[in-house]
């Protein structure tokens, strides 16, 4: 509700008006002044007066009151008390009432003495409401209107809540109002502002009761018909609402009685309230649970935005309603603002749409495509990197810090020793370690420089090391490509793989008009080569995630749809089914889900037994990630398996699709689910689990709670589900170390099952991905003298290290963006896949598919804030960092942000963390301020100088 | 019509720019590229960046002249991959740890630990240390129980040593840490005392230097003879001399032969003075004064040193011992009541030990544990103390001054020609520093000279000592297995610990010098370097964890916490 601030003008507006009207009335006037300053006086004095101690002047009011309450009932029908007297002690009760003002805490005097009398002139009212002479009176119908309003003022607080007395006098009232009209009296009409907010509040409240009492009584929610006088009262609240600083009302009473639209023909929205009106609708989507209501919140926000042409916001909303068919319209309507084009250019980048912009007169479109395509991010990424003096390559042992261990000295020293035997697995862990790390920065020191390290992997592992070198370019395809051709032709299988991989990694999320991925993967894919395959697959996934290119469709169907000769024709199958899935990212694509769920319909059980076969209904779920009720017939289709995998593919569907939605609902379910006690089979459990963390993301109500479920689940539930407690914290906290949850999370690190303390491990290195989290790097630190002797976890530890480190702490896997409102699907995607290997570690990561763990490129993006000129050239400027603070619903300009430091662009900008300009010398197109943001001058701004002279 | 166009071929970070001629063909486009580029045709990707063109890599059967270059605004863009050198591969395949067989993979990890089946850390902790005494091990692993006798006594013995031997091998050969229930089992049958079992019918805590003792004493009357000495010694044959009376593998390995030398107080009080001069001298045998009686001189062997902490009650004669050396001197001396002939009647004795002759291995038992009479409570005599105050010791133990004359005389040789050998070494170091100096400061050259000038008068006094002491006749050697140069200086290699306020309960811990085996590494070390800091590495065993520690860590278990305190010291002979 909105808080008590927001009360202050509009109660000052209420007084004023009622003043004005004491002025017509004229009579007691000054009287009445003496007694109000008076008044306040005791009021501050003592608040609570009791009728024996009561003052001189109260008495008066009293008796006055009480003498204009039986002038208007007329109990003894005395002739003498005419309409016109009466109307007059009407009068005199309404002035007392309006000009009642008190503090919040205590009852105003005039509604507290007419309190006993309430009911009396309730019983008078209702003598004179059924009486049909009374109607063509035209004096006593006025009566009728005015003692209505003076009801439903007193109903207010006397009345019986669930009876709704006061919007029941309240609609009698208008009635009357109408009838006056009808009989020529245009003048007498009530408005509703003059009784004061509160009355204005309470009467929205019952509104919204009364609506819903006619819905459940029989009512169409559709029709006007049967809530005509409820909208007109509504029509007139709505407005005073907006206009008094009170929009989250009037947003709020929109929604109750389901006539959101309304808010687009409101002409009191305008340039200065529309994003308090904006901001309050975004977020209330997400406690939408249908999700036709949520698109409509979402879209009325959108028309909002258009409607004051704030295309780039307006583009936000799109991308977060996932409604891509509104981009073009968006461009066209600001063709000829060249840098709001630009900018929406940036975050279609951002979130991976692979939208072309239509070549148009101006030849802009080349440039704008370029944007889009991410072609110049490696150039801006490095060229922060150089700024911020971050180019030295890293070793793995820098990562590491052994020597800060305890017994560091020793192990170092003993692995110096012994240097003729190289563990695989410890090699393996620095070939990540060393590619994420060094992610972006085209050179590091075991890959580059020659090719001996490549060679001190084993099998698997050489292809992860080929493929590392994909990641050191990432985003550098044409420089990058030149150092990794050579391995193609290797005359080893696993380094051929590797190369072909790392040409997919390369080219994660960027767009190059000779497209080399899809040419050079083409043969591979349609090869023989068991392992060539699963690399181009995987390849081809990382690459166009999110790009739903029909070409490369193509090529992987096949894969998906053939027969299978055997377990490794089986993880071919689930590659490519997690391919298509990351390529056509929330996109609901019938050619791939189709391809999908008749694989897994015709697949024999030891198929689905297979290891990997989970991924396969990942790929499916992907496809429908965030959209809600359009999974539904997929889920459907999915429960005719028989198996138990059939299970598990529905909640992911389910799960997937209500991805970031924080439906209550779903998680109910989810967390049904988890109640059964299972031991085994209970794949679908973890899956809920997981899935309550993807539901509750980004919203951070529900995440709250479900922080809270997961303890329950800790505490009660089979190993299962808690194995995948950790995953689910790990969803909520991406790239986002909070205090509590890496608490939480070194606390499970130290589990004795195995795969909690994994899971835990690896997840640590989620949260805390890209931030240089020097608490986590000390606890990393310790887990790998922990467990110094399980190879398993110091494969995890080594792994989370290189996430912690990622990028040199440049980089973020937050798939949320622009200020935590949208969620980018490739980069979610890429998460999922990481999460759900961590299901079954043993025959993932810590087998031979480590390489999914490049999925995770997909999810790998610039942390950074650069500042740009109109051609995009750097522009320094101050900007302050802080820590964002939720200002919707609140009114006047409260602070974005609190905490914060002053830096010169470029700068990091962390998980909840937001920017704003320093300065008023320039203005950025976007409303947000992250990734690459163009500035232009301030047109107003006035050079201090210029001010002095 | 032969047109050409301007094209940019992007390879890697460079731009080549052609001219496109599209008649002739793909073949020309891809030699022209040759020739720029060094990389050969069929290496050669070509795709192109314009569109409108073909799609993906440019096939050789490519028409180029149905393309419309003509619709693209110049120039034509393309992609070219390929590298004109291809990777090398390396020659030697790498070899990783996880191919490797078990053994072998064993020595590369860090060593296994023993499960701990329930109480049985005192064993644990005994038999790691045991691992590490290379003889011990030989000798065991030659042993074949003669089990055609009908002793069951000798029986249990022989089960008990075969399953050591087979216990520390496969400890060699796992890189995980293994079970050892035959060894529980095996001194449980041969120790019954050690098969008790508290009020919950789960095995009790044993006393990790009783179990050592036990075990050490079935070993010695089994791992008897010749055959087993040599076996133990790599075969080479030992002298009887050296031997000097060890007739099995403990006794050469472990034993020293102690020389006790008892002498009455009362009569030679008056000359107490003169009677340790005179005892110094005794071992050559000169004949005492007539008037006192005559010193009783006995030889024993012992296989462990025993350092006397003289805790708690027993607080007779108050020597507050605050370093093994202390303790171990104070084992060695002790009164007693005798009778004495020439009194007649019973008299007060001292006793004092001296070791004739060393062992390559020596075992130190630090007498934290003592029982202490409680008369006072109701259904106990008394209880088993520990006694917690701390007893420092170093990583190298000298035992010169515990040794007997004779055997002191045989370790001064050495001891002097390797003190003059450092003195030398200094020396050079010191010219050598001059050296590169490169005449440097007047003053300092003036000085060393000095200096010079003292070694070399040392030099000769202990020219002359040398000469003095080797002269006369060539000396008996010290111990079984050990060189000719040895000095008496032990090295601490393993150590058995305690924690726990009392001796029935706590916990065992085993800690092992490191295996420093790594040759290649040695060589590259500077020989200057002291080799006492050669290597501090140490694991500690705890059951079946096993963790890196260093020697000051070891230096910490001297006691006077709650922490792990030294109970088994083990030290090698240090060559």
């Amino acid at each position: 509700m909105a808080p008590k601030s927001d009360d202050k003008p509009v109660e000052l507006m209420a007084e004023t008006e009622t003043k004005k009207k004491d002025g017509k009335n004229g009579t007691k006037d000054g009287n009445k002044k003496r007694k109000d300053g008076k008044k306040k006086k005791n009021d501050s004095g003592d608040v609570i007066d009791d009728a024996n101690a009561m003052s001189e002047e109260d008495k008066q009011l009293k008796e006055r009151l009480e003498t204009c309450v039986s002038t208007l009932i007329n109990e003894s029908n005395e002739v003498a008390v005419t309409p016109a007297i009466r109307l007059k002690a009407i009068d005199v009760i309404v002035s007392e009432l309006r000009s009642a003002t008190s503090s919040m805490t205590s009852v105003p005097k005039p509604l507290k003495f007419l309190r006993p009398k309430y009911d009396a002139l309730k019983g008078y009212y209702g003598s004179i409401a059924g009486d049909a002479g009374v109607d063509g009176d035209r004096e006593m119908v006025y009566l009728r209107a005015r003692l209505g309003d003076v009801l439903a003022v007193l109903a207010m607080t006397l009345g019986k809540h669930e009876e709704r007395e006061s919007l029941k006098f309240k609609l009698q009232g208008t009635k009357d109002y109408h009838l006056l009209m009808t009989l020529g009296d245009d003048a007498s009409q009530d408005d509703l502002g003059s009784w004061g907010h509160e009355f204005v509040r309470s009467l929205a409240g019952e509104i919204g009761q009364e609506y819903n009492a006619r819905v459940v009584s029989g009512a169409d929610p559709e029709k006007d018909g049967p809530f005509e006088d409820l909208l007109a009262m509504v029509d007139v609240i709505v407005p005073f609402n907006i206009a008094h600083n009170s929009e989250a009302e009037a947003v709020d009473l929109l929604i109750e009685v389901q006539r959101l639209k309304k808010i687009l023909d409101l002409d009191s929205i305008d340039e200065k309230n529309y994003r308090r009106v904006c901001m309050y609708l975004i977020k209330t989507a997400d406690f939408m649970s249908d999700p036709d209501d949520y698109a409509e919140v979402l879209e009325s926000a959108y028309e909002l935005f258009v409607k004051q042409s704030q295309y780039f916001d307006a583009l936000r909303v799109a991308l977060r309603l996932g409604n891509e068919d509104a981009i073009p319209s968006l461009f066209s309507l600001c063709s000829e603002d060249k840098l709001m084009r630009k900018q929406m250019c940036l975050l279609l980048a951002r979130q991976r749409i692979n939208y072309v912009v239509e070549d148009d007169d101006d030849g802009s479109a080349e440039e704008l495509n370029e944007l889009i395509g991410n072609e110049k991010l490696s150039e801006e990424f490095l060229k922060v990197a150089q700024d911020l003096d971050v180019m030295d390559p890293k070793t793995p042992e820098d990562i590491y810090k052994s020597h800060l261990a305890e017994t560091g000295g020793f192990s170092r020293r003993r692995d110096a020793g012994n240097a003729g035997v190289d563990s695989a697995r410890a090699n393996l862990a620095s070939t990540y370690v060393n590619a994420f790390v060094n992610a972006g920065f085209g050179q590091d020191k075991l890959m580059t420089p020659d090719n001996e390290w490549l060679y001190k992997n084993k099998d698997h592992g050489m292809m992860a090391a080929a493929a590392s070198l994909g990641l050191i370019q990432l985003w550098n395809v044409e420089e990058g490509l030149a150092q990794i051709d050579k391995f193609l032709y290797s005359s080893e299988e696993y380094v051929k793989a590797g190369a072909a991989l790392a040409v997919g990694i390369l080219s994660s999320g960027v767009r190059n008009d000779a497209d080399p991925t899809v040419a050079l993967l083409d043969e591979h894919i349609n090869g023989d080569s068991h392992i060539m395959k699963c690399a181009a697959c995987t390849g081809l996934g990382i690459a166009y995630a999110g790009s739903a290119r029909e070409d490369v469709m193509e090529l992987l169907l096949p894969i998906v749809e053939q027969e299978s000769a055997g377990p490794a024709t089986m993880l071919e199958v689930s590659l490519a089914g997690l391919a298509l899935g990351m390529i056509f990212v929330g996109k609901c694509d019938d050619a791939a889900g189709g391809a999908i769920v008749q694989r897994l319909m015709e697949a024999s059980d030891e198929e689905l037994d297979h290891s990997h076969a989970k991924f396969l209904c990942i790929g499916l779920g992907l496809l429908f990630l965030g959209k809600m009720e359009k999974a539904e017939a997929m889920i459907e289709a999915l429960k005719t398996i028989e198996h138990k995998i059939s299970k598990f593919a529905a909640i992911v569907l389910e799960t997937f699709a209500y991805a970031g939605s924080g439906n209550v609902l779903r998680v109910q379910e989810m967390l049904h689910q988890c109640a059964e006690h299972l031991e085994e089979d209970a794949a679908h459990q973890m899956a809920a689990v997981i899935g309550i963390g993807l539901i509750t993301m980004g919203e951070p109500v529900g995440a709250e709670m479900a922080l809270r479920s997961f303890e329950h689940l800790l505490h009660y539930c089979e190993l299962p589900v808690k194995r995948a407690v950790p995953l689910a914290l790990g969803v909520l906290n991406i790239s986002n170390p909070e205090f509590s949850v890496i608490d939480q999370l070194s606390r499970m690190s130290h589990d004795p099952d195995t795969e909690i303390s994994q899971n835990a491990i690896l997840v640590m290195g989620l949260t805390s991905a890209g931030t240089n989290n020097s608490r986590v790097a000390g606890l990393l630190r310790q887990l790998s003298e922990f467990y110094s002797k399980e190879a398993g976890h110091v494969f995890c530890v080594r792994i989370a290290q290189a996430m912690l480190h990622m990028g040199k702490g440049l980089m973020t896997l937050n798939p949320m963006h622009s200020d935590r409102m949208i969620t980018s699907g490739p980069a979610l995607g890429g998460v999922i896949t990481l999460i759900y290997s961590c299901l079954d570690l043993k025959s993932t990561l810590l087998d031979k598919t480590h390489y999914l763990l490049y999925y995770l490129t997909c999810a790998m993006n610039p942390r950074m804030l650069i500042t740009v000129n109109e051609d995009l050239s750097w522009r320094p400027v101050t900007v302050r960092v802080g820590q964002a603070v939720d200002t919707v619903g609140q009114a006047g300009k409260p602070k974005t942000i609190t905490g914060f430091q002053t830096h010169t662009t470029p700068v990091l900008i962390s998980a909840k963390e937001r920017a704003e300009l320093g300065t008023e010398e320039v203005l950025s197109v976007s409303s947000v301020l992250e990734g690459i943001i163009i500035l232009k001058d301030n047109p107003d701004y006035e050079t201090p100088e210029s001010n002095d002279k | 019509m032969t047109t050409k166009y301007a094209a940019t071929v992007t390879w890697g970070k460079e731009c080549i720019e052609i001219e496109l001629d599209p008649s002739a063909g793909v073949s020309g486009l891809k030699s022209e590229l040759q020739a720029r580029t060094g990389v050969p045709l069929d290496r050669m990707k070509v795709m192109a960046k314009s569109k409108g063109l073909w799609k993906g890599v440019l096939k050789d059967a490519e028409d180029l002249t149905s393309l419309k270059f003509s619709a693209i605004a110049p120039p034509v863009q393309m992609l070219m991959m390929g590298s004109a050198t291809l990777p090398v591969e390396p020659v030697r395949k790498t070899v990783f740890l996880e191919d490797l067989p078990p053994e072998e993979a064993a020595r590369m990890v860090e060593p296994s630990g023993l499960v701990n089946l329930g109480n049985t850390c005192y064993l644990n902790s005994v038999a790691q240390c045991l691992r590490v005494i290379p003889p011990l091990r030989d000798g065991l692993k030659h042993y074949s129980p003669n089990i055609a006798g009908d002793n069951r006594q000798a029986q249990m013995h022989a089960l008990l040593l075969k399953s050591l031997s087979s216990t520390l091998d496969s400890l060699d050969r796992s890189p995980t840490a293994i079970s050892p229930q035959n060894l529980v089992m095996a001194t449980k049958m041969a120790f019954p005392q050690m098969a008790q079992t508290g009020p919950g019918g789960h095995p009790m805590q044993q006393d990790a230097e009783e179990f050592y003792s036990s075990l050490i004493g079935a070993a010695a009357t089994e791992l008897r003879g010749e055959g087993a000495i040599r076996a133990a010694f790599h075969g080479e044959k030992c002298s009887s001399e050296e031997l000097n009376g060890a007739t099995n593998v403990i006794d050469a390995v472990f034993g020293m032969r102690m020389e006790e030398t008892l002498t009455c107080d009362e009569l030679s009080s008056s000359t107490a003075h003169d009677s340790t001069d005179a005892m110094e001298t005794d071992g050559v045998g000169v004949a005492s004064s007539s008037l006192s009686e005559p010193p009783v001189i006995t030889h024993d062997l012992h296989r462990k040193l025993v350092c006397n902490i003289q805790g708690g009650s027993d607080s007779s004669s108050q020597v507050n011992v605050t370093h093994i050396v202390e303790g171990i001197q104070l084992a060695l001396t002790g009164k007693l009541e005798k009778y004495s002939e020439i009194l007649g009647r019973d008299a007060m004795w001292t006793r004092s030990q001296k070791i004739a002759r060393l062992p390559p291995y020596l075992v130190v038992q630090f007498g934290r544990f003592y029982w202490k009479a409680t008369p006072d409570s109701q259904d106990h005599s008394g209880v088993k103390c520990k006694v917690m105050k701390p007893v420092g010791f170093q990583g190298v133990l000298d035992v010169y001054d515990f040794c007997s004359d004779r055997l002191k005389k045989a370790l001064k040789v050495a001891r002097d020609k390797a003190a003059k050998e450092e003195e030398d070494r200094v020396a050079k170091k010191l010219k050598g520093e001059e050296d590169a100096k490169d005449g440097g400061d007047e003053a300092a050259a003036m000085e060393t000279d000095g200096a010079k000038e003292d070694e070399e008068g040392i030099d000769d006094e202990l020219k002359a000592a040398l000469a003095m002491s080797v002269e006369p006749e060539p000396q008996p050697p010290v111990g079984p297995g050990l060189p000719s140069n040895f000095r008496g200086l032990y090295e601490l290699f393993a150590v058995v610990t305690h924690k726990g306020r009392d001796a029935d309960g706590g916990h065992y811990m085993g800690w092992v010098k490191a295996d420093n085996t790594n040759s290649s590494d040695n060589n590259k070390r500077d020989k200057i370097v002291d080799s006492d800091e050669e290597n501090d590495d140490w694991y500690v065993f705890d059951d079946d964890e096993v963790s890196p520690c260093k020697t000051e860590d070891i230096l910490k278990l001297k006691g006077g916490g709650d922490w792990h305190m030294s109970y088994l010291n083990f030290y090698r002979a240090k060559k």
